[in-house]
């Protein structure tokens, strides 16, 4: 199996994105980069290469499934497993975000020393 | 009218009478003649025959006069009806008209043709249209209904009219230049002897009232999303501190950061509790009911609530009689409520307490009985324990931590699961919550076989 290192967060608000990054980092042991925008995650994708791309779903402008489509439709994702991050979610919700095209959800607020254990159980279910 | 008739008619009766008299006494006084002629004869008969005369005449002018006063007496009473339903009816469209709204007859006959018989003149401000415009004819009121809403409100007519059940209805209305507005519609059927319906009802203009609802419905939305960002990166921060994730952290500076955490916890739990709720009211909340086993459900809430009671030092026992109970359940709904029975029965329970989960089978219902050792409940605070923001808080009970609508929710939540909550309790003896929910027959074909 190959093992889970880089990792894209998409997400607009700073100070989260400083916890998940240190979360994902310091107790993860991943490399997380971090884009502000999906118009950002959109420009920075090739470069970064990410293994998996966790999104916020309310993001002004392009909001998660958004991004999630062009990310899609311009690159090959068949391999990169996306994974939304949004508020507290009602099961028929998730279903319709998976349809959307992510593999998983993450329910805000996350535990930030859980979160890696999670991210790595999602990434070996999509490898099986 | 009449009172020519009758004149008329005795005015005949006198020709007839007359002539019959004048024909019976000729015919009198020839054969009189016949047998006795003299003057003396005819002078009688023609007397008998004018004073006979005379009688009829008086007899027909009492009786006219008779017929007349009679005449007189019902026609002053009938003016006296007619003034008193005048009376009436202005009385009525007095009051009407200081109603919200309008208030109307409805009435529809068995070819399909439907009118309002009475409508007051509140259809000037709910439809823009008079009561004379609708009394025949109801077609420019229901071409005024939203076409969206429109099937609705014949459905339901239709349905009330079948079942002569109260018809009651939100439906929008549609203005020609485009303004929408909502209203709220009430009305009580009765058949008549022609077999149309007639309905008696109010229809209320409820824009307002829907506005705010949204409002309200937005605002607890926007609002608890907008505290969820910054609670995230709170939670996540001192999530960090707290697991050491840079260094160990003095003693005290550890137990700040585990008040915090704590606490950030319960704003979560709170945020929740208020979007449920929110969710419950207006109807939006989705249940997954499927038929499963309950006892691995309770058994999933026991272990998930374990941590819990160890802060206050109290410890969960499950009992079961019947390991075979199959429910039909949201099974997360239900650790929902059993989360919330279950943690109150710790925060109320004395250190080293046990708390008592009791799993039965009662008749065709599944009981599910949490029984602590607590204070009790109050008689007084007992009217009000499944109202929402409902915590007890007299001073001899310490205050507990909490967002006073678990049970509100609880209680909302098991009505949806066709289920019921209930409780016993003495002040002093602890209290017990009880779960009844209906237990889906062995037979059942939804029930796989094990």
């Amino acid at each position: 199996m190959i093992e889970l290192q880089r990792i894209m967060h998409v997400e607009d608000d700073p100070s989260i994105q400083q916890v998940a990054k240190i979360a994902l980092e310091a107790v993860g042991g991943f490399t997380v980069h971090t884009c502000s925008s999906g118009k950002q995650a959109l420009a920075d994708y090739p470069d970064f290469a990410p293994q998996l791309i966790l999104l916020d779903v309310m993001m002004p402008g392009m909001d998660g499934p958004t991004t999630l489509q062009h990310l899609q439709q311009q690159y090959d994702l068949t391999a990169v497993p996306a994974v939304f991050m949004t508020a507290k979610v009602q099961s028929n919700e998730v279903a319709s975000y998976k349809a959307l095209g992510a593999v998983d959800v993450v329910v805000k607020p996350f535990d930030p020393m859980t979160l890696s254990d999670q991210i790595r159980r999602i990434w070996s279910d999509f490898q099986q | 009218m009449i009172i020519q008739r009758v004149s008329s008619t005795s005015n005949f009766i006198t020709w007839l009478g007359s002539a019959l008299l004048l024909a019976l006494f000729s015919w009198l006084a020839w054969r009189g003649y016949q047998l006795n002629p003299s003057a003396d004869v005819l002078q009688r008969w023609a007397l008998a025959f004018l004073v006979s005369e005379l009688l009829l005449l008086l007899l027909l002018s009492d009786m006219q006069r008779i017929t007349r006063r009679l005449m007189r007496e019902l026609q002053q009473k009938q003016n006296a009806t007619f003034s008193e339903e005048r009376k009436a009816s202005e009385l009525l469209a007095k009051i009407a008209s200081q109603l919200p709204g309008m208030v109307f007859q409805f009435k529809l006959t068995p070819d399909g043709t439907a009118c309002f018989p009475y409508c007051s003149e509140g259809i000037r401000d709910i439809y823009h249209l008079t009561p004379e415009q609708v009394k025949y004819n109801a077609e420019p009121v229901f071409a005024l209904i939203h076409p969206d809403d429109l099937p609705l409100v014949q459905d339901s007519i239709r349905l009330s009219a079948q079942q002569l059940t109260l018809w009651k209805l939100d439906y929008r209305v549609r203005y020609s230049d485009g303004e929408i507005i909502w209203v709220t519609g009430r009305s009580v059927p009765e058949l008549q002897d022609d077999g149309s319906v007639l309905w008696h009802g109010f229809i209320n203009d409820i824009t307002e009232r829907k506005k705010i609802e949204r409002l309200k419905h937005e605002f607890v939305s926007t609002v608890s999303h907008e505290l969820r960002t910054p609670l995230t990166a709170i939670s996540g921060a001192i999530g960090l501190l707290h697991g050491e994730v840079f260094g160990a952290l003095p003693a005290q500076a550890a137990q700040m950061t585990a008040v915090a955490q704590a606490n950030v916890l319960k704003l979560q739990l709170l945020i929740n509790d208020l979007l449920d709720m929110d969710k419950l009211i207006a109807g939006k909340m989705q249940f997954d009911i499927q038929p499963q086993p309950l006892l691995p459900v309770i058994e999933k809430s026991l272990r998930d609530n374990q941590s819990y009671a160890q802060q206050y030092q109290v410890s969960y026992q499950l009992q079961v009689d019947d390991t075979e109970l199959w429910v039909s359940i949201d099974s997360l709904r239900l650790q929902q409520v059993m989360a919330n029975l279950l943690s109150n029965a710790a925060k109320f329970s004395p250190p080293g307490a046990t708390v008592t989960v009791d799993v039965q089978h009662l008749g065709r219902h599944a009981v599910v009985r949490v029984i602590d050792q607590g204070p009790g409940i109050s008689e007084e605070f007992k009217p009000y324990i499944f109202d929402k923001f409902s915590q007890a808080d007299s001073s001899d009970i310490k205050s507990k931590s909490g967002t006073g609508l678990g049970l509100a929710i609880s209680k909302q939540l098991m009505t949806r699961m066709q289920g019921e909550i209930g409780f016993h309790s003495e002040p002093g003896k602890g209290a017990e919550f009880y779960l009844l929910l209906p237990l889906l027959s062995t037979a059942d074909d939804t029930e796989p076989t094990p």
